[in-house]
């Protein structure tokens, strides 16, 4: 995460990254969404 | 989980507006794939096993009080999702990745990274429906 505040994000501010894994096995960034684009982020409560 | 078959849905609206759609789930990535891959949707999840972005964007978790006695409007979103075949399966929800007490959340984020909107559940059942979010985004991108 690229971000190291504990301040509650707001509008405005810059998003946080993720580095995590694709299930292919490759890695990624979360602001790969963002990088060209607008993105629209939603997370999922549940898990199945 | 009806959310992800509904933003399924809505995928070609968002194309429309040009926005990328990443769902964040809790599993690792072979979680999220076979998770997400019941919907056709393994493409659009992004696995957050330790739960980092769910904290960064300032998601809180719910109390056992409000699984056990939900509100109204997590009882409606229960009886939506049975009625349209949708159950949270037990067996999800003892996975190792899964927190059940973790809310959801919506973020539209601009190209670059700015947050122009940010939606932070306040219970289990507070997460609009897709088409309110797509419709939050032409509202917001509109700007």
């Amino acid at each position: 995460m690229s971000t190291a505040t504990n301040a509650p994000l707001t509008i405005g501010d810059q998003a946080p990254d993720l580095s995590y894994l694709s299930f292919q096995g490759a890695q990624h960034h979360l602001s790969e969404f963002w990088a060209d684009s607008p993105a629209l982020l939603i997370w999922l409560r549940h898990f199945g | 989980m009806e959310a992800l078959a509904q933003l399924r849905e809505q995928s070609p609206e968002l194309e429309n507006l040009g926005m990328q759609l990443a769902c964040i789930v809790q599993g690792d990535a072979q979680e999220a794939a076979e998770f997400c891959g019941q919907y056709q949707m393994a493409e659009k999840c992004i696995p957050d096993p330790q739960k980092e972005t769910y904290r960064k964007f300032g998601l809180d978790r719910a109390t056992w009080g409000s699984l056990l006695f939900p509100s109204p409007e997590l009882k409606k979103r229960r009886k939506e999702n049975r009625a349209a075949g949708f159950a949270v399966s037990m067996k999800g929800s003892l996975k190792t990745h899964c927190d059940i007490l973790l809310l959801p959340g919506a973020a539209i984020v601009a190209k670059g990274g700015k947050i122009l909107w940010l939606h932070r559940g306040k219970n289990p059942g507070d997460l609009p429906a897709a088409e309110v979010i797509v419709a939050q985004a032409k509202k917001t991108l509109a700007r």
